[in-house]
């Protein structure tokens, strides 16, 4: 090989590696930034590995989607900054709502969950009305008599919340005036808090308080009255994405799709949070 | 730039600023009675004085402060015998926990800040004060204190400003000071440059002026470093 023909190799190559993303991002690598404070969507271990019902899900994404996937942990309230300053191409777990869809896209939902309360063994709060029940604030005729109830038994409370999330904007809507909000960086903090009695109760997603309990430490901790959806809540889970990276958000939606309707998901979301999430259509 | 979001960052940070103050102020004011006590325990020349003050201040200067904020907010918490103890009304409040925090770690900066001031009091005017028959406690009160802190101004400025900055770390037991409010805003509008600039620029104005506060306490305490007047000097220049 002459020194002539390794320039014009050198040239080729440079022109072509310039002239791909001109064309299309190439998508064979793709890296999802991830809280890894959430259990059992996303957790860290001891050992520092991420583990959860996201990573096993998007263990099978990736694969459908025939991409190699790296997973990066970042702090959840720089997530989103994060993403569009192209630390990673995707975020992992956010839930859809109209605030968030200004900023970011949305992958179609991979999880269709709930938000519930926690309440302490020995706090100040002893039950809430329709424990474990779904109800849809939707649903006015029947959320309404259901929500008033709550406002008056909250009335005065110290609710802890993550710090925004949709579980503070419906905490703020419905019964702002009457409780004090606390916010806090992660579900943790604020479950130390609710052991130690600083707050009276939390709110945060239902899959999060249903499996809170079983762990060790929170057995003073346990998730009661009713399991809500509907505005503002966003309880459903999906992928976030640049706005001009469209072609990754398709080949997410795919897969996706792909693992709802064969039973990934439900055999995913069953193993982490003891229901059954798939996505309805 | 958005001016537009600026101005409207400013208006929601500025609340947080009374909170800033506070936590410095008091941490600040309680955290120099604390550390005059370790200086003093340092300099007694006493074994039993002398190790505990070393022990504090190597365990608070050498642990973050952000360790020593979580620790006593969250960790003290779990423990059912303080949360039914006496102390319990305070260290459920988070403000109080902050305060204790800020008190304890600036404490141990302050005390080695002091206990210089207090070993480069020259020792002729400790015996000219001796000698002019001072009681001890007249003496440190007149002499020793007041040479002290000005030969301790300098640094314990900085410490101060230290300080001022250090209450940002009060945002991770949910206190909505300046940083708090910040990163409020910040997963709000998921517009972090802005946000920073405004909440740093803040900051940049409350440590300007008290840059300029011990600057002023400085030329205040050093009358004799200063040039005399112009016009003795003419008289003396006239001779």
């Amino acid at each position: 090989m002459t020194l002539r023909t390794s320039i014009a190799a050198v040239l080729a190559a440079t022109l072509l590696a310039g002239a791909v993303p001109a064309l299309a991002k190439d998508w064979s690598k793709v890296r999802i930034g991830i809280e890894g404070a959430f259990p059992p969507w996303n957790a860290t271990t001891a050992d520092g590995k991420l583990v959860g019902l996201d990573v096993d899900l998007l263990a099978d994404l990736c694969k459908r989607a025939n991409v190699q996937c790296e997973l990066i942990a970042n702090e959840w309230t720089s997530i989103v900054p994060s993403l569009q300053a192209g630390k990673f191409d995707m975020v992992m777990s956010i839930g859809i709502n109209e605030a968030r869809k200004k900023i970011i896209d949305f992958t179609v939902p991979y999880a269709s969950g709930a938000a519930a309360f926690t309440l302490s063994k020995d706090g100040s709060i002893a039950s809430l009305p329709m424990d474990g029940q779904r109800l849809d604030l939707n649903d006015k005729d029947k959320a309404a008599p259901v929500m008033a109830e709550m406002r008056k038994l909250l009335k005065g409370k110290t609710v802890g919340v993550v710090q925004s999330t949709s579980h503070e904007q419906l905490i703020r809507a419905n019964f702002g005036d009457d409780v004090t909000v606390r916010t806090y960086k992660t579900s943790q903090d604020r479950d130390l808090d609710l052991k130690a009695g600083r707050i009276d109760i939390g709110f945060d997603s239902a899959v999060y308080a249903a499996t809170l309990h079983d762990k060790p430490g929170n057995e003073d901790i346990r998730i009661a009255g009713p399991l809500l959806k509907g505005p503002p809540l966003a309880t459903e889970v999906a992928m976030g994405v640049r706005k001009d990276d469209g072609d990754l958000r398709v080949l997410f939606d795919k897969a996706i799709q792909a693992a709802a309707a064969d039973g990934t998901i439900k055999t995913i979301s069953t193993k982490w949070s003891k229901i059954d999430l798939t996505p309805t259509p | 730039m958005d001016f537009a979001f600026l101005y409207d960052t400013l208006l929601t940070l500025l609340p947080g600023v009374p909170l800033t103050l506070k936590l410095a102020f008091s941490a600040v004011a309680l955290g120099a009675v604390l550390a005059l006590g370790l200086a003093m325990m340092r300099l007694s020349g006493l074994r039993a004085l002398d190790w505990p003050a070393r022990v504090y201040v190597f365990l608070f200067r050498s642990t973050p402060l952000l360790v020593q904020i979580f620790l006593i907010y969250y960790g003290l918490g779990q423990f059912r015998e303080v949360r039914t103890s006496w102390l319990w009304p305070f260290l459920r409040e988070p403000y109080w926990c902050a305060v204790l925090a800020l008190t304890l770690n600036t404490a141990a900066y302050a005390s080695e800040i002091f206990r210089g001031g207090l070993l480069a009091v020259p020792h002729g005017q400790v015996e000219a004060a001796r000698a002019a028959g001072m009681s001890r406690g007249l003496l440190f009160r007149r002499i020793v204190l007041p040479v002290a802190i000005r030969q301790a101004l300098p640094a314990y400025g900085s410490e101060l400003i230290l300080m001022i900055k250090a209450t940002a770390l009060a945002s991770i037991i949910t206190l909505m000071e300046v940083t708090g409010l910040a990163a409020k805003l910040i997963a709000e509008t998921y517009r972090a440059i802005e946000v920073f600039i405004v909440a740093g620029s803040i900051y940049l104005v409350l440590n300007f002026v008290v840059t300029r506060l011990v600057l002023a306490a400085e030329r205040r305490l050093t009358p004799h470093l200063r040039p005399a007047p112009v016009a003795i000097l003419n008289d003396g220049g006239a001779a």
